[in-house]
Protein backbone atom coordinates (compact mmCIF):
# COMPACT_ATOMS: atom_id res chain seq x y z
CA UNK A 1 0.00 0.00 0.00
CA UNK A 2 0.84 3.47 -0.73
CA UNK A 3 2.01 5.17 2.22
CA UNK A 4 0.66 8.56 1.45
CA UNK A 5 -2.76 6.80 1.68
CA UNK A 6 -2.15 5.66 5.14
CA UNK A 7 -2.30 9.58 6.91
CA UNK A 8 -5.27 10.26 5.68
CA UNK A 9 -7.35 6.79 7.76
CA UNK A 10 -5.58 7.78 11.28
CA UNK A 11 -8.32 9.79 12.69
CA UNK A 12 -10.96 7.29 11.93
CA UNK A 13 -8.27 4.92 13.06
CA UNK A 14 -8.27 6.13 16.37
CA UNK A 15 -12.42 6.66 15.92
CA UNK A 16 -12.02 2.72 15.25
CA UNK A 17 -14.17 3.53 12.40
CA UNK A 18 -12.02 1.09 9.78
CA UNK A 19 -13.79 -1.15 8.21
CA UNK A 20 -12.11 -4.96 8.49
CA UNK A 21 -10.25 -5.30 4.82
CA UNK A 22 -9.11 -1.57 6.10
CA UNK A 23 -7.92 -2.09 9.56
CA UNK A 24 -6.08 -5.29 8.16
CA UNK A 25 -4.35 -3.35 5.33
CA UNK A 26 -3.83 -0.34 8.02
CA UNK A 27 -1.94 -2.66 10.26
CA UNK A 28 -0.21 -4.94 7.92
CA UNK A 29 1.42 -1.18 6.10
CA UNK A 30 2.20 -0.05 9.77
CA UNK A 31 3.76 -3.43 10.63
CA UNK A 32 6.53 -3.22 7.42
CA UNK A 33 7.21 0.70 7.70
CA UNK A 34 8.56 2.45 10.15
CA UNK A 35 7.85 5.75 8.87
CA UNK A 36 4.42 5.30 8.65
CA UNK A 37 4.70 3.51 12.15
CA UNK A 38 6.33 6.78 13.57
CA UNK A 39 4.08 8.90 11.88
CA UNK A 40 0.72 7.28 14.09
CA UNK A 41 2.16 7.32 17.32
CA UNK A 42 3.15 10.78 16.69
CA UNK A 43 -0.27 11.30 15.24
CA UNK A 44 -1.68 9.55 18.46
CA UNK A 45 0.41 11.73 21.02
CA UNK A 46 -0.59 14.71 18.90
CA UNK A 47 -4.29 14.05 19.87
CA UNK A 48 -3.67 13.33 23.38
CA UNK A 49 -1.90 16.00 24.14
CA UNK A 50 -4.73 18.39 22.93
CA UNK A 51 -7.03 16.50 25.10
CA UNK A 52 -4.57 16.99 28.14
CA UNK A 53 -4.86 20.33 27.38
CA UNK A 54 -5.64 22.18 30.70
CA UNK A 55 -8.87 24.03 31.41
CA UNK A 56 -8.24 27.33 32.48
CA UNK A 57 -10.48 28.69 34.76
CA UNK A 58 -13.33 31.42 34.04
CA UNK A 59 -12.15 34.99 35.56
CA UNK A 60 -13.75 35.82 38.79
CA UNK A 61 -14.89 39.17 37.68
CA UNK A 62 -16.90 37.63 34.45
CA UNK A 63 -20.32 36.34 35.94
CA UNK A 64 -21.00 39.90 37.65
CA UNK A 65 -19.95 41.99 34.36
CA UNK A 66 -22.28 39.36 32.27
CA UNK A 67 -25.13 39.61 34.80
CA UNK A 68 -24.70 43.97 35.26
CA UNK A 69 -24.64 43.69 31.47
CA UNK A 70 -27.98 42.12 30.77
CA UNK A 71 -29.92 43.12 33.56
CA UNK A 72 -29.45 46.41 31.34
CA UNK A 73 -31.49 44.35 28.73
CA UNK A 74 -34.43 42.28 29.63
CA UNK A 75 -34.38 39.19 27.49
CA UNK A 76 -36.68 38.22 24.46
CA UNK A 77 -38.72 35.60 26.15
CA UNK A 78 -41.91 35.99 23.92
CA UNK A 79 -41.84 34.98 19.84
CA UNK A 80 -40.50 38.61 18.26
CA UNK A 81 -41.52 40.23 15.44
CA UNK A 82 -39.53 39.89 11.72
CA UNK A 83 -37.38 42.86 12.37
CA UNK A 84 -36.30 41.30 16.04
CA UNK A 85 -35.66 38.24 14.61
CA UNK A 86 -33.62 39.98 12.10
CA UNK A 87 -31.92 42.26 14.78
CA UNK A 88 -31.44 38.97 17.17
CA UNK A 89 -29.68 37.05 14.15
CA UNK A 90 -27.73 39.96 13.26
CA UNK A 91 -26.37 40.26 16.60
CA UNK A 92 -25.82 36.44 17.13
CA UNK A 93 -23.61 36.92 13.99
CA UNK A 94 -21.85 39.26 15.80
CA UNK A 95 -20.60 41.13 12.48
CA UNK A 96 -18.10 43.03 12.54
CA UNK A 97 -20.29 46.09 11.36
CA UNK A 98 -22.48 47.72 13.43
CA UNK A 99 -26.47 47.30 12.05
CA UNK A 100 -27.32 51.01 12.60
CA UNK A 101 -23.30 51.95 10.72
CA UNK A 102 -24.91 49.53 8.20
CA UNK A 103 -28.49 50.52 7.51
CA UNK A 104 -26.67 54.14 7.26
CA UNK A 105 -24.87 52.81 4.45
CA UNK A 106 -27.06 51.10 2.54
CA UNK A 107 -29.36 54.12 2.77
CA UNK A 108 -26.32 56.40 1.75
CA UNK A 109 -25.70 54.28 -1.18
CA UNK A 110 -29.71 54.40 -2.29
CA UNK A 111 -29.32 57.70 -2.40
CA UNK A 112 -26.67 58.05 -4.15
CA UNK A 113 -28.04 55.69 -6.37
CA UNK A 114 -30.98 57.79 -7.38
CA UNK A 115 -29.27 61.02 -7.45
CA UNK A 116 -26.90 59.02 -9.85
CA UNK A 117 -29.36 58.31 -12.15
CA UNK A 118 -31.38 61.05 -11.92
CA UNK A 119 -28.08 62.96 -12.93
CA UNK A 120 -27.63 60.87 -16.60
CA UNK A 121 -28.91 62.65 -19.56
CA UNK A 122 -32.09 60.99 -21.00
CA UNK A 123 -31.32 58.45 -23.54
CA UNK A 124 -31.59 59.84 -27.05
CA UNK A 125 -33.99 58.54 -29.08
CA UNK A 126 -33.08 56.45 -31.83
CA UNK A 127 -32.82 57.74 -35.56
CA UNK A 128 -36.75 56.56 -36.73
CA UNK A 129 -36.34 58.27 -39.75
CA UNK A 130 -33.98 55.57 -41.08
CA UNK A 131 -36.43 52.90 -40.26
CA UNK A 132 -38.30 52.47 -43.42
CA UNK A 133 -41.67 51.89 -42.08
CA UNK A 134 -41.58 55.48 -40.39
CA UNK A 135 -39.96 57.00 -42.79
CA UNK A 136 -43.79 55.77 -44.69
CA UNK A 137 -45.62 56.81 -42.32
CA UNK A 138 -43.84 60.07 -40.44
CA UNK A 139 -44.64 63.66 -42.00
CA UNK A 140 -43.32 65.66 -39.43
CA UNK A 141 -39.37 64.87 -39.55
CA UNK A 142 -39.42 63.39 -35.77
CA UNK A 143 -35.77 64.18 -35.02
CA UNK A 144 -33.04 62.24 -32.68
CA UNK A 145 -32.71 66.30 -31.31
CA UNK A 146 -36.60 66.03 -30.13
CA UNK A 147 -36.69 65.55 -26.14
CA UNK A 148 -38.51 62.59 -24.61
CA UNK A 149 -42.14 62.37 -24.79
CA UNK A 150 -43.37 62.70 -21.35
CA UNK A 151 -46.05 60.04 -20.56
CA UNK A 152 -47.64 60.11 -17.40
CA UNK A 153 -46.39 57.14 -15.26
CA UNK A 154 -44.07 55.93 -17.84
CA UNK A 155 -41.37 53.32 -17.34
CA UNK A 156 -38.05 52.58 -18.54
CA UNK A 157 -38.08 49.60 -21.54
CA UNK A 158 -36.10 47.21 -19.74
CA UNK A 159 -39.59 46.06 -17.59
CA UNK A 160 -40.82 42.99 -19.67
CA UNK A 161 -44.34 43.82 -20.45
CA UNK A 162 -46.45 41.77 -22.96
CA UNK A 163 -47.21 42.98 -26.56
CA UNK A 164 -44.41 45.14 -27.17
CA UNK A 165 -41.86 43.28 -29.33
CA UNK A 166 -43.64 45.13 -32.37
CA UNK A 167 -42.89 48.27 -31.31
CA UNK A 168 -40.09 50.53 -32.34
CA UNK A 169 -37.51 50.94 -29.62
CA UNK A 170 -38.41 54.66 -28.96
CA UNK A 171 -42.35 53.97 -28.47
CA UNK A 172 -41.51 51.13 -25.91
CA UNK A 173 -39.46 53.03 -24.01
CA UNK A 174 -42.09 55.57 -22.75
CA UNK A 175 -45.08 53.29 -22.86
CA UNK A 176 -47.13 53.56 -19.62
CA UNK A 177 -46.80 51.01 -16.55
CA UNK A 178 -49.84 48.14 -17.00
CA UNK A 179 -50.39 49.83 -13.04
CA UNK A 180 -51.19 52.77 -14.68
CA UNK A 181 -54.60 54.23 -14.04
CA UNK A 182 -56.13 53.66 -17.06
CA UNK A 183 -58.47 50.91 -15.42
CA UNK A 184 -61.40 53.82 -15.56
CA UNK A 185 -61.50 53.91 -18.84
CA UNK A 186 -61.60 50.14 -19.30
CA UNK A 187 -58.10 50.43 -21.36
CA UNK A 188 -55.74 48.98 -18.81
CA UNK A 189 -52.08 48.72 -21.16
CA UNK A 190 -52.27 50.47 -24.64
CA UNK A 191 -49.32 49.06 -26.36
CA UNK A 192 -49.38 51.52 -29.59
CA UNK A 193 -48.58 55.20 -29.20
CA UNK A 194 -49.29 58.06 -31.52
CA UNK A 195 -47.50 61.03 -31.56
CA UNK A 196 -48.73 64.22 -32.35
CA UNK A 197 -46.15 67.03 -33.34
CA UNK A 198 -47.38 70.23 -32.72
CA UNK A 199 -51.04 69.76 -32.35
CA UNK A 200 -53.58 72.64 -31.27
CA UNK A 201 -56.63 72.69 -29.43
CA UNK A 202 -58.62 72.64 -32.93
CA UNK A 203 -56.31 69.55 -34.70
CA UNK A 204 -56.96 67.88 -31.16
CA UNK A 205 -60.52 68.10 -30.37
CA UNK A 206 -61.37 67.45 -34.51
CA UNK A 207 -59.58 64.07 -33.74
CA UNK A 208 -61.20 63.43 -30.77
CA UNK A 209 -65.17 64.20 -32.47
CA UNK A 210 -63.50 62.06 -35.21
CA UNK A 211 -62.46 58.99 -32.77
CA UNK A 212 -65.91 59.63 -30.89
CA UNK A 213 -67.90 58.84 -34.33
CA UNK A 214 -66.30 55.91 -34.84
CA UNK A 215 -69.45 53.54 -32.72
CA UNK A 216 -67.05 50.33 -32.84
CA UNK A 217 -63.99 52.48 -30.94
CA UNK A 218 -63.64 52.62 -27.55
CA UNK A 219 -63.05 55.78 -26.57
CA UNK A 220 -60.77 56.45 -22.79
CA UNK A 221 -58.17 58.69 -21.45
CA UNK A 222 -58.93 61.15 -23.22
CA UNK A 223 -57.98 64.76 -22.63
CA UNK A 224 -54.84 66.89 -23.74
CA UNK A 225 -52.31 65.03 -23.76
CA UNK A 226 -53.42 61.67 -24.42
CA UNK A 227 -56.52 59.45 -25.86
CA UNK A 228 -56.77 55.30 -25.71
CA UNK A 229 -58.59 53.87 -28.40
CA UNK A 230 -59.49 49.92 -28.31
CA UNK A 231 -60.05 48.93 -32.09
CA UNK A 232 -61.82 46.19 -33.50
CA UNK A 233 -58.71 44.51 -35.75
CA UNK A 234 -61.00 45.93 -39.22
CA UNK A 235 -61.06 48.98 -38.27
CA UNK A 236 -57.61 49.43 -38.50
CA UNK A 237 -57.34 51.54 -41.90
CA UNK A 238 -60.08 53.75 -40.96
CA UNK A 239 -57.89 55.00 -38.18
CA UNK A 240 -55.27 55.55 -40.42
CA UNK A 241 -57.00 56.78 -42.88
CA UNK A 242 -58.39 58.99 -40.27
CA UNK A 243 -54.58 59.66 -39.22
CA UNK A 244 -53.36 60.75 -42.27
CA UNK A 245 -56.08 63.69 -42.16
CA UNK A 246 -54.13 65.10 -39.61
CA UNK A 247 -50.39 66.52 -40.81
CA UNK A 248 -50.01 66.73 -36.95
CA UNK A 249 -50.26 62.90 -36.73
CA UNK A 250 -46.80 60.42 -36.15
CA UNK A 251 -49.00 57.36 -36.64
CA UNK A 252 -48.30 54.37 -34.81
CA UNK A 253 -45.59 52.59 -36.45
CA UNK A 254 -47.09 49.13 -35.69
CA UNK A 255 -49.79 49.70 -36.81
CA UNK A 256 -48.73 49.96 -40.16
CA UNK A 257 -46.91 46.81 -40.49
CA UNK A 258 -48.56 43.76 -42.60
CA UNK A 259 -49.17 41.35 -39.51
CA UNK A 260 -49.77 43.87 -37.10
CA UNK A 261 -52.46 42.82 -34.90
CA UNK A 262 -53.36 39.26 -36.98
CA UNK A 263 -54.11 37.60 -34.04
CA UNK A 264 -55.79 39.78 -31.56
CA UNK A 265 -59.76 40.31 -31.55
CA UNK A 266 -58.96 44.08 -30.39
CA UNK A 267 -56.02 46.41 -30.54
CA UNK A 268 -55.49 49.29 -28.04
CA UNK A 269 -53.87 52.80 -29.26
CA UNK A 270 -52.39 55.48 -27.36
CA UNK A 271 -52.27 58.82 -29.00
CA UNK A 272 -50.62 61.27 -27.05
CA UNK A 273 -50.05 64.89 -27.85
CA UNK A 274 -46.53 66.88 -27.41
CA UNK B 1 -10.80 -10.64 42.38
CA UNK B 2 -9.41 -8.38 39.87
CA UNK B 3 -6.07 -8.41 38.35
CA UNK B 4 -3.50 -6.01 39.15
CA UNK B 5 -3.73 -4.73 35.30
CA UNK B 6 -7.12 -4.25 36.25
CA UNK B 7 -7.09 -2.06 39.73
CA UNK B 8 -4.30 0.17 37.79
CA UNK B 9 -6.46 0.75 34.91
CA UNK B 10 -9.60 1.29 37.67
CA UNK B 11 -7.14 3.46 39.13
CA UNK B 12 -6.65 5.20 35.95
CA UNK B 13 -10.40 5.77 35.12
CA UNK B 14 -11.01 6.94 38.40
CA UNK B 15 -8.53 9.79 38.06
CA UNK B 16 -9.48 11.05 34.93
CA UNK B 17 -12.98 10.24 36.03
CA UNK B 18 -12.38 13.01 38.08
CA UNK B 19 -11.16 15.76 35.68
CA UNK B 20 -12.65 17.72 33.68
CA UNK B 21 -15.09 16.50 30.92
CA UNK B 22 -13.86 12.92 30.96
CA UNK B 23 -17.01 11.24 29.76
CA UNK B 24 -16.40 13.30 26.73
CA UNK B 25 -13.50 12.29 26.49
CA UNK B 26 -13.93 8.76 27.59
CA UNK B 27 -14.00 7.82 23.60
CA UNK B 28 -11.16 9.21 22.64
CA UNK B 29 -9.04 8.08 24.95
CA UNK B 30 -10.44 4.30 23.83
CA UNK B 31 -9.35 4.93 20.39
CA UNK B 32 -5.69 5.83 21.66
CA UNK B 33 -5.66 3.02 22.97
CA UNK B 34 -3.97 4.21 26.42
CA UNK B 35 -7.25 3.08 28.26
CA UNK B 36 -8.30 -0.76 27.12
CA UNK B 37 -11.38 -0.40 28.46
CA UNK B 38 -14.64 -1.45 26.11
CA UNK B 39 -16.21 0.29 23.87
CA UNK B 40 -19.95 -0.47 26.08
CA UNK B 41 -18.22 1.04 29.17
CA UNK B 42 -17.20 4.43 27.44
CA UNK B 43 -20.57 4.77 26.15
CA UNK B 44 -21.52 4.50 29.58
CA UNK B 45 -19.53 7.04 31.08
CA UNK B 46 -20.04 9.07 28.18
CA UNK B 47 -23.54 9.37 28.71
CA UNK B 48 -23.24 9.08 32.84
CA UNK B 49 -21.56 12.87 33.04
CA UNK B 50 -22.54 14.58 29.54
CA UNK B 51 -26.42 14.08 29.81
CA UNK B 52 -27.16 15.10 33.16
CA UNK B 53 -25.59 18.29 31.94
CA UNK B 54 -27.76 19.12 29.35
CA UNK B 55 -30.54 18.29 31.50
CA UNK B 56 -29.75 20.62 33.32
CA UNK B 57 -28.92 23.45 30.72
CA UNK B 58 -32.54 22.52 29.27
CA UNK B 59 -34.32 22.76 33.27
CA UNK B 60 -32.33 26.35 33.50
CA UNK B 61 -33.50 27.40 30.09
CA UNK B 62 -37.02 26.52 31.06
CA UNK B 63 -37.10 28.36 34.34
CA UNK B 64 -35.99 31.29 32.44
CA UNK B 65 -38.51 31.40 30.33
CA UNK B 66 -40.69 31.37 33.24
CA UNK B 67 -39.48 34.20 34.34
CA UNK B 68 -36.93 33.14 37.13
CA UNK B 69 -33.97 35.48 37.00
CA UNK B 70 -31.39 33.49 39.19
CA UNK B 71 -31.83 30.64 35.93
CA UNK B 72 -29.17 32.54 33.97
CA UNK B 73 -27.11 33.32 36.62
CA UNK B 74 -26.80 28.94 36.82
CA UNK B 75 -26.62 28.69 33.39
CA UNK B 76 -23.73 30.96 32.60
CA UNK B 77 -22.22 29.11 35.82
CA UNK B 78 -22.19 26.29 34.58
CA UNK B 79 -20.96 27.20 31.25
CA UNK B 80 -18.63 30.35 31.00
CA UNK B 81 -15.41 27.89 32.10
CA UNK B 82 -15.87 25.66 28.93
CA UNK B 83 -17.37 28.70 26.60
CA UNK B 84 -14.15 31.04 28.03
CA UNK B 85 -11.67 28.53 27.25
CA UNK B 86 -12.88 28.07 23.88
CA UNK B 87 -12.61 31.24 23.31
CA UNK B 88 -9.87 31.87 24.80
CA UNK B 89 -7.85 29.00 22.26
CA UNK B 90 -9.58 30.53 19.50
CA UNK B 91 -8.25 33.95 20.23
CA UNK B 92 -5.29 33.32 22.42
CA UNK B 93 -6.20 36.24 24.39
CA UNK B 94 -7.38 36.53 27.92
CA UNK B 95 -8.86 39.97 27.96
CA UNK B 96 -10.09 39.49 24.20
CA UNK B 97 -11.43 35.98 25.56
CA UNK B 98 -13.38 37.53 28.59
CA UNK B 99 -14.73 40.51 26.27
CA UNK B 100 -15.53 37.59 23.71
CA UNK B 101 -17.63 35.27 26.80
CA UNK B 102 -19.14 38.18 28.13
CA UNK B 103 -20.81 39.23 24.32
CA UNK B 104 -21.59 35.56 23.74
CA UNK B 105 -23.41 35.15 27.40
CA UNK B 106 -25.44 38.79 26.56
CA UNK B 107 -26.38 37.51 23.04
CA UNK B 108 -27.22 34.23 24.87
CA UNK B 109 -30.00 36.29 27.25
CA UNK B 110 -30.63 38.44 24.40
CA UNK B 111 -31.60 35.58 21.78
CA UNK B 112 -33.41 32.73 24.03
CA UNK B 113 -36.07 33.28 22.03
CA UNK B 114 -34.92 31.36 19.27
CA UNK B 115 -34.31 28.69 20.67
CA UNK B 116 -37.12 26.18 19.62
CA UNK B 117 -35.62 22.70 21.51
CA UNK B 118 -34.07 23.34 24.82
CA UNK B 119 -32.55 19.92 25.10
CA UNK B 120 -30.41 21.23 22.36
CA UNK B 121 -29.11 24.14 24.47
CA UNK B 122 -25.09 23.16 24.39
CA UNK B 123 -25.23 22.87 20.27
CA UNK B 124 -27.07 26.38 20.35
CA UNK B 125 -24.78 27.75 22.71
CA UNK B 126 -21.59 26.42 20.97
CA UNK B 127 -22.81 27.67 17.23
CA UNK B 128 -23.04 30.97 18.73
CA UNK B 129 -20.33 30.87 20.52
CA UNK B 130 -18.29 30.10 17.39
CA UNK B 131 -19.99 32.91 15.12
CA UNK B 132 -18.68 35.31 17.79
CA UNK B 133 -15.26 33.79 17.79
CA UNK B 134 -14.85 34.02 14.31
CA UNK B 135 -16.16 37.09 13.63
CA UNK B 136 -13.78 38.32 16.39
CA UNK B 137 -10.77 36.48 14.69
CA UNK B 138 -11.28 37.64 11.49
CA UNK B 139 -11.97 41.61 13.05
CA UNK B 140 -8.33 40.90 15.25
CA UNK B 141 -6.87 39.99 12.32
CA UNK B 142 -7.65 42.66 10.16
CA UNK B 143 -6.27 44.99 12.56
CA UNK B 144 -3.18 42.77 12.44
CA UNK B 145 -3.59 42.36 16.43
CA UNK B 146 -1.99 38.69 15.97
CA UNK B 147 0.96 39.95 14.23
CA UNK B 148 1.53 42.77 17.24
CA UNK B 149 2.02 40.63 19.90
CA UNK B 150 3.65 36.96 20.83
CA UNK B 151 1.64 34.33 20.75
CA UNK B 152 3.02 32.69 24.03
CA UNK B 153 1.44 34.97 25.93
CA UNK B 154 4.31 34.39 29.00
CA UNK B 155 2.17 36.45 31.11
CA UNK B 156 -0.47 34.15 31.79
CA UNK B 157 -1.31 33.49 35.01
CA UNK B 158 -0.56 30.26 37.13
CA UNK B 159 -3.73 28.60 37.97
CA UNK B 160 -2.72 25.95 40.98
CA UNK B 161 -5.38 23.86 42.21
CA UNK B 162 -5.35 21.59 45.76
CA UNK B 163 -2.23 18.93 45.81
CA UNK B 164 -0.99 20.51 42.43
CA UNK B 165 2.83 21.23 42.25
CA UNK B 166 4.04 24.42 41.05
CA UNK B 167 6.80 22.59 39.24
CA UNK B 168 4.19 19.81 37.66
CA UNK B 169 2.03 22.78 36.78
CA UNK B 170 4.85 24.51 35.02
CA UNK B 171 5.55 21.86 32.89
CA UNK B 172 2.09 21.13 31.99
CA UNK B 173 1.21 25.19 30.98
CA UNK B 174 4.79 24.62 28.75
CA UNK B 175 3.11 21.45 27.32
CA UNK B 176 -0.17 23.58 26.84
CA UNK B 177 1.46 26.76 25.83
CA UNK B 178 2.98 24.50 22.73
CA UNK B 179 -0.48 22.85 21.94
CA UNK B 180 -2.63 26.20 22.39
CA UNK B 181 0.27 27.88 19.98
CA UNK B 182 -0.08 25.16 17.46
CA UNK B 183 -3.86 25.47 17.53
CA UNK B 184 -4.03 28.98 17.26
CA UNK B 185 -1.73 29.21 14.30
CA UNK B 186 -4.62 26.32 12.27
CA UNK B 187 -7.06 27.86 9.66
CA UNK B 188 -10.19 28.78 11.63
CA UNK B 189 -11.80 25.75 10.16
CA UNK B 190 -9.40 23.45 11.14
CA UNK B 191 -9.22 24.78 14.58
CA UNK B 192 -13.07 25.36 15.08
CA UNK B 193 -13.51 21.09 14.27
CA UNK B 194 -10.56 20.24 16.77
CA UNK B 195 -11.74 22.63 19.17
CA UNK B 196 -15.15 20.95 19.11
CA UNK B 197 -13.79 17.41 19.05
CA UNK B 198 -10.65 17.12 21.05
CA UNK B 199 -11.07 19.87 23.56
CA UNK B 200 -14.81 19.73 23.80
CA UNK B 201 -15.41 16.98 23.43
CA UNK B 202 -18.87 16.76 20.97
CA UNK B 203 -19.26 13.84 18.86
CA UNK B 204 -19.74 14.15 15.19
CA UNK B 205 -23.02 14.29 14.54
CA UNK B 206 -22.92 17.07 17.01
CA UNK B 207 -20.40 18.94 15.21
CA UNK B 208 -22.06 18.19 11.98
CA UNK B 209 -25.36 20.29 13.55
CA UNK B 210 -23.14 23.19 15.23
CA UNK B 211 -20.91 23.69 11.98
CA UNK B 212 -23.58 23.05 9.58
CA UNK B 213 -21.49 21.05 7.34
CA UNK B 214 -22.09 17.00 6.76
CA UNK B 215 -20.72 14.92 8.47
CA UNK B 216 -17.79 13.27 6.08
CA UNK B 217 -16.56 16.98 5.84
CA UNK B 218 -16.39 17.04 9.88
CA UNK B 219 -14.13 14.03 9.62
CA UNK B 220 -12.25 14.58 6.50
CA UNK B 221 -11.73 18.27 8.44
CA UNK B 222 -10.43 16.60 11.84
CA UNK B 223 -8.06 14.47 9.91
CA UNK B 224 -6.43 17.21 8.09
CA UNK B 225 -6.55 19.82 11.28
CA UNK B 226 -4.87 16.72 13.46
CA UNK B 227 -2.55 16.19 10.60
CA UNK B 228 -1.26 19.84 10.55
CA UNK B 229 -1.34 20.00 14.54
CA UNK B 230 0.77 17.17 14.99
CA UNK B 231 3.37 19.00 11.65
CA UNK B 232 3.26 21.97 13.57
CA UNK B 233 4.20 20.31 17.14
CA UNK B 234 6.99 18.53 15.29
CA UNK B 235 8.51 21.76 14.14
CA UNK B 236 7.63 23.85 17.17
CA UNK B 237 9.30 20.82 19.45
Amino acid sequence: MDCSRIPSWFSARLDQDLGPAEQAAFRGHLDGCPSCCDQWRSFQATVKRVHDLESLPAPSDLLPKILAAVAEHPPQLARSSWLACFVDYWHRRDFSVSLPTTVATVAMVMVLAVLVKGSLPPASLPDLQANSVVAESSRTQLTTERPRLLVPGATPASTARPRTDHLSPSLVDVLPAPSLSFRLDGIERPDILVVFHDAGPEVLATLFRQCFAHPAWRVGYFHREMLLLELPTGELPRLRAMLAEHPAAITPLAAFSAGFGADKTTLRVAISSR
Amino acid sequence: MLASADNERLALLRHLYSQKNFGRHSELYKGIGCLPFTREYGASLHSATSQPEENESAELVRALRRGDDLAFARLVGLHQRKIYNLAYNYVKDEEEAKDLTQDIFITVHRSLASLREEAKFSSWLYQLALNHCRNRYKRLQRRGFFRSRSIDDPDCPLHLTDGESPERVLAQRDQDRLVRRAIAELAPAEKEVVLLRDIEGFSYDEISEILAIPLGTVKSKLNRARLALKNRLEKIR
